[in-house]
């Protein structure tokens, strides 16, 4: 029984640990008042930029390392245009997510032909227990972490502040600007992992548009968890669930003479990724305690700003 | 010295043209260097782009863009950030393609000694001339009354799709960029279901392939010669954009849909539910871009639906999403989208020049559609994003 439980737990974790963490970057960003639209291009940037990397370095931890940084200072950028200049932020998300589709594709597909043409063999993570089990440890532990920074420290009483209320948080003397830019580093930092370890710990090879959705559906898990932390374990839970289970179903189902096909199954989570976050809305306590950030995605700007 | 942003009194009606247009430059100077990088050379970049605004296949492109452009501007206009025209046309390529294969025309087997004997039957076309298992497509009704069935349902199709996010946004406010384009992944997995099982052709033999039958011809658009244009698509193109043009000068409505955006207040002040004018809007926006899809679907170049085998590459050709720049290079004023629609129909034949002039000259960059269209697609919207905020403020130095 316990050896059953164990293998299940063994064979969630890779799509846990790959949803939760980006999930836990969003909220970290969205809880500095930044709408992070940029999110999927990041995501399928970061799948594109760990694999191009693993080809040269051959080392995942090395790749993923340098992945998380690039896409932090790509969270950098978002947050310094956003917060500095009156620029919207659905506008700026959007754009660069469309670079992101572009470069993931315009560095990765040379890489993949390489790959194929020398066969190459690729050094990604085991999907053996004892790496599996130390992940997900680490991605909880690391929820546990940001649930501590965001309600138990200055910082995160900053980066609250500023989500709340950038124009009192600045009365106050807090730069807002500066908590943005730690909230969307470490933020983006997250979610670059995340989609390394997307392609390290589960798919282990690259294919034109591979990651693209994945970060929607984090937003999503993000969103109806309240973009709170610990709330998204459970969140995370529920999606990889829905994405590992989701072909057993199909079987369980053609038993009862229900033949749904794979394609379905692919659409499942972005099917809940849509309606899971209404049920968030339709408890009033819920939503009440789940509010988004008051000054989430509106321009912080007064009339005249020195630059 | 300092950089100081002020907020200008007036916007600026120079910048309106001027910051599109440099955004357009920059973002193009923008690529080329990115492209440069890795050994494209410059000059094949940028002649590729010009061929593209001459390019007769840019018409066709343009056409699609028109309708797309002012199917956005439309939801844009009201506020509402519809970025799922992907989904919407492919739900109108499904009704249009239903409509064309199973209610204005009908594929059956025939025994292949009868197949002689269709050859010549009016309304009659052998789709599928295979030995064993012969396919023919009957005609059931008028061909033209068929096309417009195929238009109206596809129409209506995009429509009820975007009213999904619609409900979510008026009645539970859930913020659409999120859900319009989490449901173009789902939309392309129906359309995958659909297309592998429900819509299967009678003459897709092999058990790997998932596609549809090609269309009865008497069913497709007609090319204006010497394009990949068709009739219809303009026609379409020109009767959206002077209806719509007329609906927000002269009517009711119009002014609603236009007052939602900058200020719903108002609306609910008079006694005006705000919700339902959120519903029309994504609703026509949808059904134009339904429109759009079936004219896609019924090209003769195409004629038939066909498995998304990666969805970076879906039969909409990412048009949904390239069409958000041609609103927003427009400023959202209608009358300037038929100029964007021109250049943005540009710069994306020309990246498919491009594409092909490269695979053939150089091929071993191996770049990819995907990295061709949106690496350009991206960085003028960024440039241009950040540039935007010339219209509204002004920047002085000061010592």
């Amino acid at each position: 029984m316990i050896g059953e439980i164990l293998n299940v737990i063994i064979a969630m974790s890779p799509i846990f640990v790959f949803l939760y963490l980006a999930s836990l970057g969003n909220s970290l960003v969205e809880k500095s008042g930044i709408l992070n639209l940029a999110i999927d291009g990041a995501y399928t940037l970061g799948v594109a930029l760990v694999f191009t990397l693993l080809v040269f370095v051959n080392d995942p931890t090395l790749a993923l390392l340098i992945t998380s940084l690039l896409i932090g200072l790509l969270g950098v950028l978002i947050a310094f245009l956003t917060t500095k200049l009156p620029i919207s932020h659905g506008a700026v998300g959007l754009s660069i997510q469309f670079v992101g589709y572009g470069l993931a594709s315009f560095l990765a597909y040379p890489m993949s032909l390489k790959v194929r043409a020398e066969r190459i063999s690729l050094n990604t993570y085991l999907t053996i227990p004892e790496v599996v089990l130390t992940f997900l440890t680490l991605s909880v532990v690391i929820g546990v972490l940001t649930y501590l920074l965001i309600y138990r420290t200055k910082l995160g009483a900053a980066i609250r502040a500023v989500g709340e209320n950038p124009a009192g948080a600045s009365a106050l003397g807090i730069n807002v600007l500066k908590i943005r830019i730690v909230a969307t580093f470490l933020g983006y930092v997250l979610i670059g992992s995340a989609s390394s370890l997307y392609l390290l710990l589960y798919t282990k090879n690259w294919q034109e548009g591979l990651g693209m959705g994945y970060g929607w559906i984090s937003f999503a898990i993000s969103l109806s968890s309240g973009r709170h932390p610990l709330v998204g374990i459970a969140t995370s839970i529920i999606f990889a669930t829905l994405i590992r289970y989701a072909y057993v179903l199909q079987d369980v189902l053609v038993g009862y003479g229900i033949s749904i096909s794979t394609f379905i199954v692919i659409a499942l989570p972005f099917i809940a990724a849509v309606f899971i976050p209404l049920v968030v809305t339709a408890i009033p306590q819920l939503r009440r305690r789940f509010a988004p950030p008051k000054h989430l995605g509106k321009i912080f700007f007064s009339e005249e700003r020195s630059v | 010295m300092r950089l100081i942003v002020v907020k200008r009194v007036k916007t600026s009606n120079l910048y309106y043209v001027g910051i599109p247009v440099l955004s357009i430059l920059a973002g193009l100077a923008l690529s080329t260097l990115i492209f440069a990088s890795i050994g494209v050379p410059p000059d094949l970049f940028i002649s590729e782009i010009l061929a593209g605004f001459q390019s007769p296949q840019t018409l066709r492109y343009f056409a699609l863009l028109v309708i797309l452009g002012v199917a956005l501007t439309m939801s844009f206009r009201a506020s509402i950030w519809n970025i799922g025209a992907e989904g919407q046309m492919i739900w109108g390529m499904l009704a249009g393609g239903y409509i064309a294969l199973f209610v204005a025309a009908q594929s059956m087997y025939v025994s292949p000694s009868d197949l002689p004997n269709y050859a010549n039957v009016p309304g009659v076309e052998i789709i599928d001339a295979s030995p064993v298992k012969p396919v023919i497509s009957v005609l059931l009704m008028d061909p033209s009354l068929g096309k417009l069935l195929m238009v109206l349902f596809g129409m209506l199709a995009g429509g009820l799709w975007a009213l999904i996010p619609a409900v979510l946004k008026a009645y539970l406010d859930i913020d659409e960029v999120a859900s319009t384009l989490i449901l173009n992944y789902v939309a392309y997995q129906l359309f995958n279901h659909l297309v592998s099982y429900n819509l299967r052709g009678l003459s897709v033999q092999a058990r790997q392939f998932f596609r549809t039958d090609r269309m009865n011809s008497a069913l497709l658009f007609n090319l204006i010669p010497g394009t990949s244009v068709t009739v219809q698509e303009v026609l379409m193109a020109v009767i959206f954009f002077v209806s719509v043009v007329l609906m927000y000068r002269y009517t009711a409505v119009g002014l609603r849909l236009k007052i939602i955006g900058s200020n719903p207040q108002l609306l609910r002040s008079v006694g005006v539910d705000e919700r339902r004018y959120i519903l029309l809007a994504m609703f026509l926006s949808g059904m134009l871009a339904g429109a759009a899809g079936v004219s896609i679907l019924a090209n003769p170049g195409i004629g038939k639906l066909e498995k998304i085998a990666n969805v970076v590459s879906p039969p909409t050709m990412n048009l949904g999403y390239t069409a958000i720049l041609v609103s927003w290079l427009s400023i959202l004023d209608l009358r300037f989208v038929p100029i964007y629609a021109y250049i943005v129909a540009s710069l994306f034949q020309g990246s498919s020049l491009l594409q092909s002039e490269i695979n053939s000259l150089f091929p071993e960059l191996s770049l990819t559609g995907a990295a061709l269209t949106y690496i350009p697609i991206g960085s003028i919207l960024v440039v241009y994003v950040i540039l935007r905020i010339f219209t509204e403020y002004s920047v002085r130095i000061m010592r």
